[in-house]
């Protein structure tokens, strides 16, 4: 089988010339999790919208292809690229409170790539997006949707996000840290609504997240990131076992975690950084 | 062991909800902390979690006094430091440091490091000097890890894991005795993360600094914590020993903080794991249309105060006789007898947005069984008790389902569980009530409407004026139903007494009888 | 919650007027000059000054006479033009309906030019229409409303005689007006011909006084809409796949516009004391216009009547203001 998403070689830079993201190659099947892990400036969220098409005017896309089905999403003409988001690829982001716009109804922001992308009349979409509301387990969806954004919860407003990502059936989501801002209750439910979501409708779905629990709870494949390049890439169970790489061993072991006393903690060590730090000198030596 | 650092002794704060407020009408006081004690002992870190809106954040503002504490008493070093004014406190500011979560905003953009550690020395008078201050500020990054190099630079240069050392720098230059950190390594990389948990370990035990670490991540205070506070709606849920709490949570809401920490371990059945719930799901009063009968007096007038502190869009106030007005427009009188069942119909009608049905209207004649001098007090109990009970339900439970769930909280009594000699039949009535809300849950379990049943010990209410100490002040009841249905427990048993029968009932169930019939 | 805004506003307002009442009747008559002086011809006599003294009430301490003046204001008399010897209120009243057109006139266009000119600006981000955008709006920025009027005047005026100079209407037009709203009242009774003209005299005074304006509005829009384009509800329309021009006018202009209107309302008030230069260069007969001639004359009741009419102007726009940012904010609506 074929991947959705096959990234080859992506390379994104400053406009003024530093890597940002280094040559990383990665690819999602039909209905995986494929997480995509690292430190803050590690290049995830570049990634992410490099394949999006939404880089910040400074950062441009250097060399690398991100097959989507046929196309490459990096060379496609703004027209076309414009059809598949949305259609074929949706976004669910981060931050619940500035995901929403806030002047604008729950109604209007859940069926006006219904009604303008998929010509839907204005009838057909809220009876989708009512259905949605449901699907992504929202009580009262009437009311929901004729409330403005601030009069809802964080999570409500994360499943309303999670609603609109999936309201074309796209192909791929491609979710920003999407759970990183709310309460950990609200984060399981979160976290259990997309992967129900990406099961039932057999989604696949680039993960971006800092959060090695989370990966380990909800990915069926990683990619471990550090300045811009690929540490490690397989299988979660590998990646969570002694084999994994010893970036990854480090990382694992810098983590807090509840059942484990205070002694079990240990920062990642600085070599660890600097070797991989050297290795990203070494490729920007060599591609100016 | 020595006498505690920071006692907060039942430490209440109110905030006005500005959202309330209107031209002519002052906003509404809304309880931000409701009766927190704590004790920190010398060279301790007291661990605080909870999740956004638990009172947390408020908490560590009112104990470094940046919020004026509603009531209640705030011990540091043995003084109290409750009420004294800004230049009073300016004597113990120096002893008593804050770090806050975004180092960023609290960092002049302008000065140099150096200056902007060395500024509380200067301002908390511990040095007179600036030369003197600048060299403390030296030491207090050296011992932040940073090294005294960093004096130099600007804010702007560092990456967020510096910026956090340059606060602790700043926190720890006047050589205080209490740190309140406040989510001071959220954000930040767990390489970084790490090393700043490493940083306040060696200070903790290097100054003896007592620390107050408030956090939502349960991990990161079990690694840093020598005991842990959780907190829901501005109360304490839970407090022990961090390694006894995180392993062996007694409360089911701490439970369920801990179950939806995502572990870095494959659990393939973790996503869809309920645990901590039983049942029964939690319910935050905020937002919810709340019915309350029985509210010309007792709990139930307590429990119309404490619903609208707590959020509640709307409370109808249901009386014998419908005379509930207040002063509050959030309240709707109800005139509402749970025994008669024309009124009970016409008020699921009046009534129609109810979320929350709280069931508190009872009678109580203190009569034994076998004797019948009056009336048949057990005739009496049963149908306002049980029959009134059970006919609420049956008329709200579609109402509240309807308005797409919610809650029905049944107040029983410990006497459901216990039957006393001298007051046998309303012990039996309660011991029906009990009884039937189990019922009532195990039919609504799948219908989005969570059942709790409550059983109080002795409250101290007109109706108890013949009954011995020790009586619980209905207040304190009201808030622990509250803090009971936020954490999901089915059963809730507020109150010292309440918990000490249901426990003892638990262990030695013959000896508890026994005990309580000595009581009466 | 704008009822009762509104009425929050009615109250404060009362203060508001009468302070500045009080300013206005003080300083206006701690100024040098005096006005019983200028009505008389050369040559009359103390006693011929001090009858007229009396007869305007001028002859008491400030205290009294602001008490009488109060008086009377409060039963609607803001007493009589002492140059123009007419009735103060009906003089503003007949006067303000022709400042009103010309400064609402002028917003509409510096909104106009304001918004579209933000639009574009962020639009080409980085690019030469911004580029081209700050650099005109720097320029206007640093010219005030009068030297425009003269500069217009010049050009279109004089070098290209398309546009009358003077004036609100031509009067060999010949046309009635029962209100003193012509350009409304023209547009509705449909005498296209009249409004024609209306606008051909308004175009300069209004390009005038809306060009300062316009340069600001574009300068704060562009700001706070190029903010609201960072917001992650602009990245998931993007990712929806809509255009940037619907993605700027649905989801980022009226997050965007808050501070703009806040602004245009504070600037509103400096466009009506802008209509006092601007009018008098156009010979506008609106109550700018009259304004330097009250001063001129020491007209004390007329410049008194004159200041309280702006004062009242810059309280309702204020209002307006806030009301309306219930519209644009839900979350200022609860």
């Amino acid at each position: 089988m074929s991947p959705i998403l096959d990234i080859h070689d992506l390379r994104v830079s400053l406009r003024r010339g530093a890597h940002l993201v280094r040559d990383v190659s990665l690819s999602v099947d039909a209905g995986e999790v494929h997480g995509l892990v690292g430190e803050s400036g590690a290049g995830k969220t570049m990634i992410a919208k490099a394949v999006l098409g939404i880089l910040p005017d400074a950062i441009r896309i250097s060399g690398g292809s991100a097959l989507f089905r046929s196309d490459d999403l990096l060379q496609l003409p703004p027209k076309r690229l414009r059809s598949l988001l949305g259609r074929e690829i949706a976004l669910i982001p981060q931050d619940p409170l500035t995901g929403l716009n806030p002047a604008r109804r729950i109604s209007a922001q859940m069926t006006d790539m219904l009604r303008h992308h998929l010509g839907q009349s204005r009838g057909e979409a809220r009876a989708n997006a009512l259905r949605l509301l449901q699907e992504v387990q929202i009580r009262d969806p009437e009311q929901v949707l004729d409330r403005y954004p601030h009069e809802l919860s964080g999570g409500m407003r994360q499943r309303v996000l999670i609603a609109i990502a999936f309201s074309a059936e796209p192909s791929l989501i491609v979710a920003d840290e999407p759970t990183t801002a709310l309460d950990v209750t609200v984060q399981k439910q979160i976290l259990r609504l997309i992967r129900q979501m990406q099961e039932r409708h057999g989604t696949a779905v680039l993960f971006v997240t800092h959060d090695l629990g989370v990966v380990a709870k909800v990915c069926h494949r990683v990619t471990v990131l550090h300045t811009g390049q690929v540490v490690e890439q397989g299988d979660i169970a590998d990646i969570m076992s002694a084999r994994a790489t010893p970036f990854t061993r480090a990382l694992m072991d810098a983590t807090p975690r509840y059942d484990q006393p205070a002694d079990a903690l240990h920062p990642v060590p600085e070599h660890i950084h600097q070797e991989l730090r050297a290795t990203a000198r070494r490729f920007d030596e060599a591609n100016p | 062991m020595s006498a505690p650092l920071l006692q907060v002794r039942d430490l209440t704060l109110s905030l006005p909800d500005r959202s309330r407020s209107g031209m002519f009408r002052k906003p509404p006081m809304i309880d931000i902390l409701r009766g927190i004690s704590l004790d920190l002992p010398k060279g301790q870190l007291l661990g605080i979690v909870g999740e956004s809106g638990s009172g947390k954040t408020s908490l560590g503002r009112a104990i470094v006094r940046l919020y004026q504490p509603t009531s209640g008493q705030i011990l540091f070093d043995g003084t109290d430091i409750t009420d004294l004014d800004e230049a009073a406190m300016r004597a113990h500011r120096k002893h008593m440091q804050m770090i806050f979560q975004d180092p960023q905003s609290s960092l002049n953009p302008r000065r140099r490091i150096g200056e902007i550690v060395a500024q509380p020395v200067l301002t908390l008078g511990v040095e007179r000097d600036r030369r003197a201050a600048l060299k403390r500020a030296d030491l207090a990054l050296d011992r932040a890890g940073l090294g005294h190099a960093f004096a130099r630079r600007y804010p702007h240069e560092l990456s967020g894991g510096q910026r956090q050392r340059v606060g602790i720098a700043r926190a720890i230059a006047t050589e205080p005795r209490l740190i309140v950190a406040d989510e001071i390594v959220s954000g930040l990389d767990v390489s970084t993360q790490a090393q700043i948990l490493a940083l306040l370990n060696d200070l903790k035990q290097d100054m003896g600094l007592s620390l107050v670490f408030i956090s939502h991540d349960l991990s990161v205070v079990r690694v840093l914590a020598d005991r842990v506070m959780v907190m829901l709606g501005g109360r304490v849920v839970e407090e022990g020993n961090v390694a006894d709490v995180f392993q062996g949570p007694r409360h089911a809401y701490t439970r369920q903080l801990i179950d939806a920490v995502p572990l870095p371990v494959i659990e393939p059945d973790w996503l869809d794991s309920q645990p901590g719930t039983e049942g029964t799901r939690m319910v935050d009063i905020k937002g919810q249309t709340v019915l309350v009968t029985g509210t010309s007096r007792g709990i139930g007038k307590v429990f119309v105060e404490a619903l609208l502190a707590a959020g509640a869009t709307k409370v109808y106030a249901a009386t014998r006789n419908g005379d509930g007005a207040h002063a509050d427009d959030r309240v709707v009188p109800v005139k509402l007898d749970v025994t008669s069942a024309a009124e009970i119909a016409a008020a699921a009608g009046t009534c129609a947005d109810t979320t929350v049905l709280i069931n508190n209207a009872g009678i109580n004649f203190n009569s034994k069984l076998l004797d019948t001098d009056q009336v048949d007090a057990a005739a009496a109990e049963i149908t306002t008790n049980y029959l009134g009970t059970l006919n609420m339900c049956r008329a709200f439970a579609p109402v509240i389902e309807g308005n797409g769930g919610g809650a029905i909280v049944n107040m029983a009594s410990i006497l459901a569980r216990v039957n006393l000699p001298l007051m046998g039949s309303l012990c039996a009535s309660k011991a029906a009530v009990y009884s039937m809300t189990q019922g009532i849950r195990a039919e609504l379990a799948s219908r989005g409407v969570a059942v709790f049943a409550v059983m109080p010990g002795a409250v101290d209410t007109d109706m108890t004026k013949d009954f011995p100490p020790p009586k619980a002040a209905p207040a304190d009841i009201v808030a622990e139903v509250l803090v009971g249905m936020m954490a999901g427990e089915a059963d809730i048993y507020p109150g010292d007494m309440a918990k000490g029968v249901s426990g003892g009932l638990a262990a030695d169930r013959p000896a508890m009888i026994a005990e309580m019939a000595g009581y009466v | 919650m704008s009822g009762s805004l509104l009425l929050r506003r009615l109250v404060q307002a009362v203060p508001t007027l009468f302070g500045v009442s009080v300013v206005v009747f003080v300083l206006v008559r701690v100024v040098p000059g005096n006005p019983i002086a200028m009505m008389l011809p050369p040559g009359a006599s103390a006693e011929d000054m001090e009858r007229l003294r009396q007869a305007y009430g001028l002859d008491g301490s400030i205290l009294e006479q602001y008490v009488i003046w109060l008086g009377q204001a409060l039963q609607g008399s803001f007493g009589t033009s002492i140059s123009l010897r007419q009735d103060v209120l009906e003089l503003v009243l007949g006067r303000l309906p022709a400042t009103l057109e010309l400064a609402v006139f002028a917003t509409i266009m510096a909104v106009t030019v304001g918004v579209l000119a933000a639009t574009v600006g962020v639009l080409f981000r980085g690019r030469w229409p911004e580029t081209l955008i700050d650099a005109i709006n720097g320029f206007t920025l640093a010219v005030p409303d009068f030297i425009w009027a003269l500069a217009l005047i010049l050009v279109f005026g004089v070098l290209l005689p398309v546009l009358p100079i003077s004036g609100r209407v031509d009067p060999r037009l010949g046309t009635e007006f029962s209100t003193g709203f012509y350009l409304i009242e023209a547009l509705v009774s449909a005498r296209f011909t009249v409004v024609g003209d209306l606008l051909a005299h308004m175009i300069m005074p209004a390009i005038a006084l809306a060009l300062p304006l316009a340069a600001i509005i574009t300068r704060v829009l562009k700001n706070s809409l190029a903010e609201a384009m960072a917001q992650d509800y602009v990245m998931i329309a993007r990712v929806k796949g809509f255009s940037r021009w619907r993605i700027i006018w649905v989801e980022a202009l009226r997050n965007a516009s808050i501070p703009a209107l806040t602004l245009t309302g504070v600037q509103f008030t400096f466009l009506v004391g802008g209509t006092v230069l601007v009018e008098k260069i156009f010979s506008y007969p609106g109550i700018g216009n009259m304004a330097i001639d009250a001063v001129i004359n020491r007209d004390l009741p007329l410049i008194q009547g004159l200041i309280l009419s702006f004062a009242v102007i810059f309280i309702v726009v204020n209002l307006l203001v806030d009301l309306s940012y219930g519209l644009l904010n839900p979350r200022l609506r609860t």
